[in-house]
């Protein structure tokens, strides 16, 4: 299992299309050591393979260093948008904590972008961060999230990641947001679309030579079937969500369980009121209500998607896009090739 | 954007819509760049992180 801690939800940059936006960015809407004592207590003897610290701005929570190292002997990965990373002092101090790896959010490839984007001339801070972080010799990543705007400026993107030697890029998927109690498809590109687009950022990367994986979170048909092939041959292509495994453990700063970082309006449960120890938490997981959720998160969206041969490889993408689209609009046919 | 609505409502409603199955889902995997395993990015993209 995977378990993700989101320990604040202040940040100290305004991006347009954060899923956490109907948060607010409240700066009293950080955890507590109480609360994140109960949830450790709770799952701290499960088999736990990863944490990964999140936010908000994980950085910006004062009491990151000690979590850090009251996660070890377990991984423990941070998610960052890197701007207090440019103090080498601290972020030698996550180091020494426990930390093992850094996955920065790249949210423009120019400061023009950055400042556009964010509200923050970050991309100067970026760079300087992944600089400590080859220096202090941090496994670190680049994740971009995908969108027809990011396309266009994809190959300045891979120009950026090769002139400050960053170790690698992830390229994710943007998917709609809870806005308002309701779903918000604001800057969110149509899946066929970016789909299209992923094939035509193949070529760049490919020349480019940077170390980058697709991690396709739309359904599968949407893409070649030779396309798939090129991507499952070279090892570049990861798919289906934890939500869709149900082998994740998301906590909110709160210690309310929820499914997806896109779901806060669906709390699962708390820690020290639904669950205080490893056995309740067993049990609340195996609970009807929980073990239904999941059995449907992990199933196929549309009845076409039973006779196709990557089913397993796809399980129709995230969910949260069936929120806004009907199956039929985006499962296109069922695959009846192999991919090997 | 659709009327306002209850989220919770709305996710079950979907989920009710989806056909029954007993399909484990495996992915692929990519852990190519560390070695050891990929790295995620946002904390929902799930099992790219998992050993």
């Amino acid at each position: 299992m995977i378990c993700w801690l989101t320990i604040n939800r202040t940040c100290n940059m305004r991006c347009k299309w954060c899923y956490a936006r109907d948060e607010g960015f409240k700066s009293d809407a950080t955890m507590p050591l109480t609360t994140f004592e109960n949830i450790l207590r709770a799952i701290g003897t499960l088999p736990i393979s990863r944490f990964i610290i999140l936010g908000g701005e994980p950085t910006l929570h004062r009491d990151l260093p000690a979590m850090i190292r009251r996660l070890k002997p377990n991984k423990v990965a941070l998610v960052t948008n890197a701007l207090k990373l440019t103090d080498k002092g601290y972020l030698s101090l996550l180091k020494d904590s426990g930390l093992d790896v850094v996955t920065i959010s790249l949210k423009g490839s120019s400061e023009e972008e950055y400042k556009q984007n964010t509200g923050v001339n970050g991309l100067g801070k970026v760079e300087r961060a992944v600089a400590n972080l080859n220096e202090l010799g941090i496994t670190h990543c680049i994740s971009v999230t995908f969108s027809s705007s990011v396309v266009k400026v994809f190959p300045q993107v891979l120009s950026w990641m090769k002139s400050t030697n960053a170790q690698s890029m992830s390229i994710n998927y943007c998917r709609p947001v809870v806005l308002d109690n309701d779903i918000s498809m604001e800057g969110v590109p149509n899946p066929k679309e970016m789909a299209r687009q992923t094939v035509k950022s193949y070529e760049m990367v490919r020349s480019s030579g940077a170390k980058c994986v697709y991690n396709f979170m739309l359904p599968l048909c949407l893409l070649p079937l030779e396309f798939i092939r090129e991507l499952v041959k070279e090892n570049l292509l990861t798919t289906v969500c934890q939500l869709q495994k149900g082998n994740g453990l998301i906590f909110m700063p709160d210690g309310t369980l929820i499914p997806c970082n896109h779901l806060f309006g669906y709390p699962l449960g708390k820690a020290g009121e639904d669950f205080t120890t490893a056995d309740e938490f067993i049990n609340f997981r195996k609970g009807e209500e929980v073990k239904t959720f999941y059995q449907k998160t992990g199933s196929l969206p549309d009845k076409r998607c039973q006779t196709c041969s990557l089913k397993a490889q796809c399980g129709g993408g995230c969910f949260i896009q069936y929120l806004h689209y009907k199956p039929a609009e985006l499962v296109v046919r069922p695959f009846h090739g192999s991919v090997t | 954007m659709k009327a306002k609505q209850n989220i919770k409502q709305l996710v079950n409603d979907v989920l009710a819509k989806r056909p029954a199955s007993n399909l484990k889902l495996s992915g692929f995997k990519s852990k190519k760049w560390d070695g050891t395993s990929n790295i995620c990015d946002c904390g929902d993209d799930g099992d790219c992180c998992s050993e």
